[in-house]
């Protein structure tokens, strides 16, 4: 199975940020150890600095510098990841590119995500508000999507697709809720997608996330925490001792660039 | 000029237009016939959605019309654009949110044009079209009579399907993959003639990018 992580440079919030780069750098870096092939789906502006970094991607494909598959979406920003689920067609895990793997994955699962995430965050009324608009059942599970992907890629395909018409039908909606919209049109719409095609879905990380996540060797530096210098030191330490080379390549890119 | 036309109202300026015209002209170029795109300012509403019927007026001298929406997207390679120039009855398919006629079609024909429809019985989609002169003519006269255009959606839909339900016209009824409408569907689905409907025309560049892939 391969891993493919994307990015679209025009989406918001795109971070130029130290600590995002130095994230994704080491999130490819650790993929690389586990993953016969790691591909990259982005933009002309990603391709680059996946050179400058020297992410060591299989492929890189600039499928997204078609601007009109954003158009008035580019505030939802997992449009890269569903983009990416459509167009795959063989089995494939996407793999955000804030998440660290430091164990080998059980990948023989037809669909796997990271975890059900906290329902309560589903309860903001404009969420509550879209969920309505879209018809979707907001009393099932709703997946953190750091990883996703399976087996069967065909029910992520349709699901993808499925799901980018959900964000069409929000696009004139406020931009105030870009990150309220993502969830929505990711998380809770695939819980109320496989269950109604009746596909399972397996997580990665059980109820208790933490021990979970330190059993499955998983990081995922999810919102803030990626500008969090406290994590940031760990991670870096990290780089350092686990990929020394790169880590040197790293500081000198980001110095000139 | 040829004995057959294909038709294609696309009036106003929409981001699709840049992804289906071209793809249109290029297939109806290999098959060598006509093609007429109306284009210009967006027509204020209703005359945009009426905008089928005076342009089937202005070819009614042709042996056939085949009318064409300008949100379709066509497969690579399509070879079947005989089934609706060479027709010799009306050549349409089912719609896919009312494939039977319902109580809105039966109470639009009543409260617009005082007909009576029956319920349940086929309804056709208006976005993919092959009509011989004869029928043609036909409904065009019928519509005369009224000289009336409603403001009521569904339009020129519903008064073709009128027609077919008074006159009793028999339909070449095509199956759904010729006019496949995506919106509010689960599954993907790569058909022959792909009908991108209302909110589900943002998505053909992506469309385009998963067959392309």
């Amino acid at each position: 199975m391969k891993a493919i992580q994307s990015l679209l440079t025009s989406v918001t919030p795109f971070s130029k940020k130290r600590g995002a780069f130095l994230i994704h750098t080491l999130s490819v870096l650790t993929l690389k150890k586990q993953f016969s092939r790691v591909e990259f789906i982005t933009d002309d502006l990603g391709a680059s600095l996946a050179e400058e970094y020297q992410w060591p991607y299989d492929r890189v494909s600039t499928y997204f510098n078609n601007k009109d598959l954003l158009e008035k979406k580019n505030h939802i920003w997992s449009i890269g990841k569903l983009l990416s689920c459509l167009i795959t067609k063989e089995p494939f895990l996407h793999i955000d590119n804030d998440v660290l793997l430091f164990k080998r994955l059980d990948v023989n699962v037809e669909a796997l995500v990271q975890s059900v995430d906290y329902s309560e965050l589903y309860t903001n009324h404009l969420i509550q508000k879209f969920a309505a608009k879209l018809n979707l059942n907001t009393s099932l599970d709703k997946y953190n999507c750091g990883i996703m992907g399976g087996t069967k890629y065909e029910f992520w395909n349709s699901w993808a697709w499925w799901a980018l018409g959900k964000a069409e039908a929000l696009k004139f909606e406020p931009r105030m809720g870009g990150t309220l919209m993502t969830m929505t049109v990711e998380q809770l719409s695939l819980g109320h997608y496989a269950n109604s095609v009746n596909q399972k879905i397996t997580t990665l990380l059980g109820g208790d996330l933490e021990k979970g996540a330190f059993e499955a060797g998983y990081v995922h530096f999810i919102g803030e925490s990626k500008y969090n210098q406290g994590w940031l030191n760990v991670a870096e330490a990290l780089f350092k001792t686990s990929f020394p080379n790169e880590y040197e390549h790293f500081v000198k890119t980001w110095e000139k660039i | 000029m040829g004995k057959d036309i294909i038709i294609v109202p696309a009036t106003g300026d929409f981001l699709h237009y840049k992804y289906t015209l071209p793809r249109i002209e290029a297939m109806v170029k290999k098959w060598g016939v006509e093609l007429y795109i109306e284009r210009g300012p967006a027509l204020p509403w209703p005359h945009g959605t009426w905008l089928k019927f005076d342009l089937m007026d202005r070819f009614k001298d042709r042996e056939n019309v085949v009318v064409f929406d300008a949100d379709l997207i066509f497969e690579d390679d399509f070879q079947d654009l005989d089934l609706f120039l060479n027709c010799s009855k009306p050549t349409m398919v089912r719609d896919m949110g009312q494939p039977e006629s319902r109580e809105r079609f039966v109470n639009w024909c009543l409260n617009n044009y005082n007909t009576n429809v029956e319920l349940n019985i086929p309804y056709y989609n208006a976005g993919v079209m092959g009509w011989p002169q004869k029928e043609l003519v036909q409904l065009l006269d019928y519509f005369k009579m009224f000289n009336y255009k409603t403001k009521q959606s569904y339009h020129e839909q519903d008064f073709i399907n009128m027609f077919f339900q008074v006159f009793k016209i028999e339909v070449n009824e095509l199956p759904e993959s010729y006019n496949y409408i995506h919106v509010e569907r689960p599954g993907l689905s790569v058909n022959k003639i792909n009908h991108f409907v209302a909110n589900s025309k943002g998505l053909i560049p992506a469309y385009l990018l998963y067959t392309s892939c």
